[in-house]
């Protein structure tokens, strides 16, 4: 593919789609270090997926698949890495641009980064509207798989609300 | 709250814009890796001027003492030719590198640029350097009679070879490939 080429997928992808990495980012990685570091590893791996673009599914879906995996591996690998001390005085890519005002969007992501890089990943591909099919192909695992995990997942997301309601916070 | 209602809220963020690019973070980002890369290229240029230049005297130095003549001179002329070669490329790598603008994507382009020289280098270094070097410490191990160390020593190349492509697929690639994908983002975010 010719890198001209590339660049302007890229660049449409970036400027259309970032919306979806930013979802990933913040159910995957929750300090401005880890954020930055994320996210600079999923527009990456975006770029080098591009040859590998053949149109035979939205652009949507393939950069779900890319950045999902990248951030299923990133966290494999965040694991093994010693703890390190977060940098204080550098400053960070990535910033709030505006302060979240529906407080409930904030507890929706706490709860989903809760849950294993698995459940995290079909939590976000379900409430993004993906068929099971699609999340089966997307994740690796059957479609019965898929439903059970999503039946749990509605569950526990229902449970932790009530939870919430009933201490009052 | 009902799963209904969660997944309103989820529908109703995909209008607001939470995250924006921090320029000057991302600015002093783009010059920490490319004075990382800048530190390594200025140290490899160091050792092949320095290395050069000693191995060259030494050789020149242990003829004359031996009272060899002939070919055998090739050798410690080639290490001082490469010596005084190592500082002319620095020199013009340094010039160049005072084209690029002091902008975010100057400083980008200008560590793509130097990514990409490491790279070049690489490969000038194994065409132009070692399999030379090789062939002519070959041609005297074979008139001096020590086939089996000149031997040796041509069976080293393939191995550097694989060695250095290891090397950059490893290391140098994904660094370029980083830094093209990082402008491409800044670019795109700056389209906005």
């Amino acid at each position: 593919m010719e890198e001209q080429k590339q660049k302007q997928i890229f660049s449409q992808w970036i400027d259309q789609h970032k919306g979806i990495l930013f979802k990933i980012l913040r159910a995957y990685a929750f300090t401005p270090q880890d954020q930055d570091d994320l996210f600079q590893e999923m527009t990456l791996q975006l770029w080098k997926s591009i040859p590998d673009f053949r149109g035979e599914s939205k652009p949507s879906t393939w950069i779900y698949r890319v950045a999902l995996f990248t951030a299923t591996a990133w966290v494999r690998q965040e694991k093994k890495r010693p703890e390190t001390k977060p940098l204080t005085d550098v400053e960070h890519v990535l910033t709030i641009a505006s302060q979240e005002k529906d407080e409930r969007l904030t507890w929706l992501y706490e709860q989903i980064g809760k849950l294993d890089p698995v459940d995290r990943s079909l939590c976000l591909l379900m409430l993004d509207g993906f068929s099971y099919k699609e999340m089966a192909n997307l994740v690796g695992i059957s479609e019965s798989n898929v439903g059970v995990k999503i039946h749990r997942i509605k569950r526990h997301l229902l449970r932790q609300s009530q939870e919430k309601e009933k201490n009052g916070v | 709250m009902e799963f209904e209602e969660m997944q309103v809220i989820w529908n109703n963020q995909n209008n607001e814009k939470l995250y924006a690019i921090n320029e000057s973070a991302m600015y002093a980002s783009i010059q920490r890796k490319g004075n990382s890369i800048n530190f390594w290229i200025g140290f490899a240029e160091y050792m092949m001027i320095g290395v050069n230049i000693v191995i060259g005297i030494y050789l020149f130095y242990d003829m004359i003492v031996e009272n060899e003549q002939g070919f055998g001179f090739v050798i410690p002329i080639m290490y001082v030719a490469y010596s005084i070669l190592g500082i002319f490329f620095r020199l013009r790598r340094r010039k160049t590198l005072v084209k690029f603008e002091e902008t975010m994507l100057g400083e980008l382009d200008k560590a793509i640029w130097q990514s990409k020289y490491i790279i070049r280098q690489g490969h000038a270094l194994l065409y132009w350097y070692l399999a030379p070097l090789a062939i002519v410490a070959f041609l005297k191990l074979t008139l001096d009679g020590d086939y089996l160390l000149g031997a040796g020593l041509l069976l080293l190349l393939p191995l550097t070879y694989a060695g250095m492509r290891w090397e950059y697929s490893k290391w140098h690639g994904p660094k370029k490939r980083e830094l093209e994908s990082l402008r491409e983002t800044i670019l795109s975010a700056d389209n906005e």
